[in-house]
């Protein structure tokens, strides 16, 4: 227990410094263009992290949760652009506004049992949003999107993504530090006991649906947090954010990673983000080297590569102390 | 022991991968070729354009590198698909300028992605090269130093549609376009310049079906409701195959007026084969039939024997799509040459006022807002003996400077804009 | 406001039409539902095939008179055996696991079939011709209407008719129907549930090959296909009731007639219809019109 506990410490360490010696050991090697993709890595295992609270652990099949990323995202987007709202304030803006969307959609979602309708109903709410951001020409600008979003100097991706690369960085660490500790929290440990069994849990005096509810709203948050930092990367946004096809993708990272393992999403990510990147750049199927590889996970590797990885350390310890 | 044989492994590879990493660029400097970087939709509706029009670059260019290129260096040409999202092109813009360290860009033909990679293009002041998207915007309101359009924007084709569809005296209109930047752009051009030249017109109703959408009929159904004399089309090249199927199922066509943009061009009849609409308005930027000049069948030559060393030949270029490539591709040779330099500063400079020869004569950059100074051709297609489909039969040619706004007021919109 | 019935009518049928290509779609993917408990996203890539290989199809027989009876025929039988492999290969190993899992593999399909479809066919414009017989008008209430149309609204009547006899009057559709209540209960009997299983997403897979096929000559063929319908039908089904086909015809029927005659009255949202139906007979009734509940 304590060799693991200790290796864990310096798993993690080296993972810290490589993370933070990142942008230096890239200029020096190869272009800035990885430590873009890197940042990009970053947002997506946010916003996957957050989802898998809700898919992992709280055990829904939300199938619109491109609708928070993208809420974040115009919010501060559309704050920045049309109003003089001040920097931070936009940014807490977009993850604020991307929950009360969580509450009303979550309010009438958390209700539902059985992963289809669950699915259906959270889709039908996002593609509801879509269409309003779409056809809402005169305030989002419909499909031209939105450009020139104006980012702080401090954090501006203009002569180099160092700076952003460390916001973001930080950003990312801290939210992840707090969906650790909600996952382990009582309420988190109540969220996986809901999955596993509803009937139960109730009969011992656990409110799910509010609990469950909790668990939407905290991961809308975190998700529009992840649009926030796309928007500050990209400096422009299209209603493309929003559309179901996104909230596919964050499932697929979730699955392909290993949803019942914390860092899986954000293994999924990495895994996704770079594949797509380095495949587009050399063939135009992606997609069928995407789908083959998605039905080896599902034949092979049903628990993902993260559940992988983590089952093989889980072995080796155990030999160890054996 | 063991553990010290793999560390020195490691570390000497590390170090050769390093050393490979530095030594590389410097070894290719030499004869490192002059790299173009072309986002563009190669997958979906679009692509019937943009093949067409990566063929026209490719043209110009293979020509230029067979003369020996400029100094020695030889232009590439790299692509990427942008599978027509603004937000994967601007992902490629990225790569292209950070990884593949091209020194222009250019595409695209969602004019979405074109501002996103535009606005990119300005913050990195990179040049880029608007070959198909055609919102105004892009050279207009949301104009700036790095961006030129070599082909034309929707307010020069839609107004001189407008000017032309004022002559046929049609009263009520309807207005059916496709929900996107295009389509809304290429709508109000049109109705602005019919209103201007026909005063008393009067729009009996519009619908904006979303993009993609595979039925149009009840939207067509809605729209002969309103009884107009009159409908323009504000489709972009996949929904426009799209809709004139479903009109021609409808026998639309024989009901009322039918005006839409592109129509013209070599590729719809071709991809329309039975179902292309006869006697309808339509028009182009390019007609590989007019002006039936020397200039202009050399052009068709050429660029048959280009695509018939591809394995695709192809006797008809398109307006829309090959004849912007080309012309795209020119005004960068010429501006690289005029300036004698890829410098992006200088290659601006260069191309402000440059005048490039095409087929249907000069086309000049205008200096102020970048936006090529392209004719329009529009018409009534119709069934003409000789030729293998429907085309235009009685050419009416608008010079750009009759329908592109002043520089004056892009100057006005682009204030405020900011 | 003057309301011209003649109009009303003319959007009712376009919408009939829509309705009865939903129909054909959801319907097959319901029954697999209902037989397998997976809800296939692939689907959606059976009907762009069915396009495709009509497309193929009426170019090579393109001299021959009935080019696209030919198509009408082969296409969805060749679709339908593509299908059957698919489940004998790959959908057979994951049947009783997660929900997820099913979901994962099935929606890795479409991105397979989308590049093969794009590898085969390349990215160019494709359409299908219309077949002459069926190319002219009928007048009708003061509107013309194309011929085309009728021949939609009919091939969907004769699915929904033979899928009424198919489960009412053969050995097969007494099976279904048994293994959509209790499986083990088949299973006991004695009957062979993995080739019920096979000839059951055939059949499925056939009637989207079919609604692909049915649709090519009225629309442009494109790799987007796919994901345009899917989206659209899985509502239907969800709407209509999980497993159940005459759920699927009326939530078909109400959403074709909801998106036709929405745009009469409202177009710049009449997308947005759809979903807000959806969300209300989720939230009113989640196991949808004529669904009992599957979790």
């Amino acid at each position: 227990m304590d060799a693991t506990g200790k290796s864990k410490w310096i798993v993690g360490l080296a993972a810290a410094v490589l993370l933070i010696a990142f942008p230096l050991i890239i200029e020096r090697l190869t272009s800035q263009y990885y430590l873009y993709l890197t940042v990009k890595i970053m947002i997506w295992a946010l916003f996957a992290t957050s989802f898998n609270l809700v898919l992992g652990y709280g055990g829904m099949m939300s199938f619109g949760h491109a609708a928070f990323y993208g809420a974040g995202a115009y919010c501060c987007a559309l704050l920045l652009v049309k109003t003089a709202c001040p920097v931070w304030a936009a940014a807490l803006a977009g993850p604020a506004f991307a929950a009360a969307i969580g509450l009303v959609i979550g309010y009438f979602s958390v209700k539902i049992k059985g992963v289809f309708y669950f699915a259906t109903l959270t889709l039908a709410f996002s593609q509801l949003f879509y269409i309003l951001v779409f056809k809402w020409r005169s305030l989002t600008l419909g499909d031209d999107g939105i450009q020139g979003i104006p980012v702080p100097e401090c954090i501006s991706t203009l002569e180099s993504y160092t700076n952003y690369y460390y916001f973001a960085l930080v950003v990312t660490a801290i939210c992840f530090y707090i969906l650790r500790r909600i996952v382990q929290s009582p309420f988190g440990l109540i969220l996986n006991t809901l999955r596993e069994n509803a009937e139960r849990s109730t009969f011992i005096g656990v409110n799910a649906q509010k609990h469950r509810l909790i668990a939407f709203v905290i991961s809308a948050f975190f998700s529009g947090i992840a649009g926030v930092l796309l928007v500050f990367l990209e400096t422009s946004l299209s209603p493309d954010v929003l559309k179901w096809s996104n909230s596919g993708e964050v499932i697929l990272m979730g699955l392909l990673g290993g949803m019942h393992v914390f860092l899986g999403p954000t293994l999924g990510a990495a895994i996704m983000v770079l594949l797509n990147s380095f495949v587009t750049s050399y063939s135009e199927y992606w997609g069928l080297c995407l789908g083959l590889t998605l039905v080896l996970i599902v034949l092979f590797f049903p628990q993902g590569v993260g559940g992988l990885v983590h089952e093989r350390l889980e072995a080796r310890a155990k030999r160890k102390t054996a | 022991m063991r553990i010290g044989t793999k560390w020195t492994v490691v570390a000497l590879s590390s170090l050769v991968a390093i050393a490979i990493c530095i030594a590389t660029p410097a070894c290719v400097l030499a004869e490192k070729p002059i790299k173009v970087g072309l986002i563009d939709s190669y997958t979906g509706g679009a692509a019937a354009f943009t093949k067409p029009a990566l063929n026209g670059w490719k043209m110009v260019i293979e020509e230029f590198n067979s003369k020996g290129g400029f100094k020695g260096r030889k232009i590439e040409i790299v692509t990427r698909d942008d599978k027509f999202k603004p937000d994967e092109a601007l992902s490629h813009a990225r790569e292209l300028l950070l990884k593949e360290n091209v020194d222009f860009l250019a595409g695209t033909t969602n004019s979405g992605a074109c501002l996103a990679v535009s606005e990119f293009a300005k913050q990195k002041k990179k040049l880029l090269m608007v070959h198909m998207a055609r919102s105004e915007r892009i050279t207009e309101a949301k104009g700036h130093q790095y961006v030129f359009r070599g082909s034309p924007s929707a307010d020069i084709e839609g107004s001189a549609g407008g000017a032309f569809a004022a002559t046929t005296q049609f009263k009520k209109w309807y207005i059916l376009g496709e929900d996107y930047e295009y389509g809304h752009s290429i709508a109000d051009n049109f109705w602005k310049g019919l209103v201007r030249n026909q005063p008393g017109v009067e729009k009996v109703g519009e619908a904006w079906p979303k993009l993609q959408e595979t039925d149009y009929t009840p939207y067509l159904t809605a729209m002969m409701a309103k009884k107009p004399d009159a409908v323009y089309i504000a489709f972009g090249a996949s929904g426009m195959v799209t809709i004139m199927k479903q009109a021609k199922l409808f026998g639309l066509t024989e009901k009322v007026a039918v005006f839409a943009f592109s129509l013209a061009d070599s590729a719809f009849p071709r991809a329309l084969k039975d179902s292309m609409p006869v006697d309808v308005y339509g028009g182009s930027n390019y007609l590989w039939y007019y002006p039936d000049s020397p200039g202009n069948k050399t052009f068709v030559k050429n660029y048959l024997d280009f695509t018939e060393k591809l394995g695709e030949p192809d006797p008809y270029p398109s307006g829309i799509g090959a004849f912007s490539g080309y012309c795209c591709a020119k005004f960068l040779i010429e501006a690289i040459l005029k300036a004698d330099s890829v410098e992006t500063e200088k290659v601006v400079k260069a191309l402000e006022g440059l005048a490039i020869d095409t087929p249907i004569g000069k086309i000049v950059m205008r200096g102020c807002d970048h936006q090529a100074e392209t004719p329009s051709f529009w018409g009534k297609i119709v069934k003409v003996e000789g030729f293998p489909f429907p085309v235009v039969k009685d050419v009416v040619m608008t010079p750009a400077d009759k329908n592109m706004p002043t520089c004056a007021e892009v100057m006005e919109l682009r204030k405020g804009d900011k | 406001m003057e309301l011209d019935w003649s109009i009303f009518f003319a959007q009712f049928i376009s919408g009939l039409c829509r309705a009865m290509v939903l129909f054909l779609m959801a319907s097959g993917l319901t029954l697999v539902f209902g037989v397998m408990r997976v809800i296939n996203f692939a689907h959606g890539s059976f009907y762009m095939l069915g396009a495709y290989l009509a497309y193929s199809l009426t170019s090579l027989f393109a001299t021959t008179p009935g080019s696209f009876w030919i198509a009408l025929i082969l296409a969805p039988l060749a679709v339908g055996l593509l299908g059957g492999l698919v489940e004998y290969l790959l959908l057979r190993r994951i049947y009783g696991k997660e929900h997820l899992l099913q979901i994962l593999l099935t929606y890795a399909l479409i991105f397979i079939f989308g590049d093969l479809v794009k590898m085969l066919w390349g990215v160019e414009l494709r359409i299908v011709n219309m077949p002459p017989i069926l190319s002219g008008f009928v007048a009708l209430a003061g509107q013309e209407f194309p011929v085309y149309y009728f021949f939609i609204i009919g091939v969907g009547f004769a699915v929904a008719v033979g899928l009424w006899l198919l489960l009412r009057l053969t050995t097969l559709g007494k099976l279904v129907r048994a293994a959509a209540e209790h499986r083990s209960m088949v299973e006991m009997l004695g009957y062979n549930v993995n080739g019920l299983f096979t000839i059951v997403f055939m059949i499925a897979t056939w009637l989207g090959g079919l609604a692909g096929v049915v649709i090519a000559p009225t629309v442009r063929l494109s790799l987007s296909m796919d994901m345009d319908i899917i989206i659209e039908c899985f509502l239907v089904v969800i709407i209509g009731g999980l497993g159940n086909i005459w759920g699927a015809l009326l939530a078909a029927l109400i959403t074709g007639e909801l998106y036709s005659l929405g745009i009469l009255v409202l177009e710049k949202y009449a997308m947005a219809f759809l979903f807000g139906l959806t969300a209300v007979i989720m939230i009113l009734r989640p196991s949808g019109l004529l669904g009992r509940g599957v979790n």
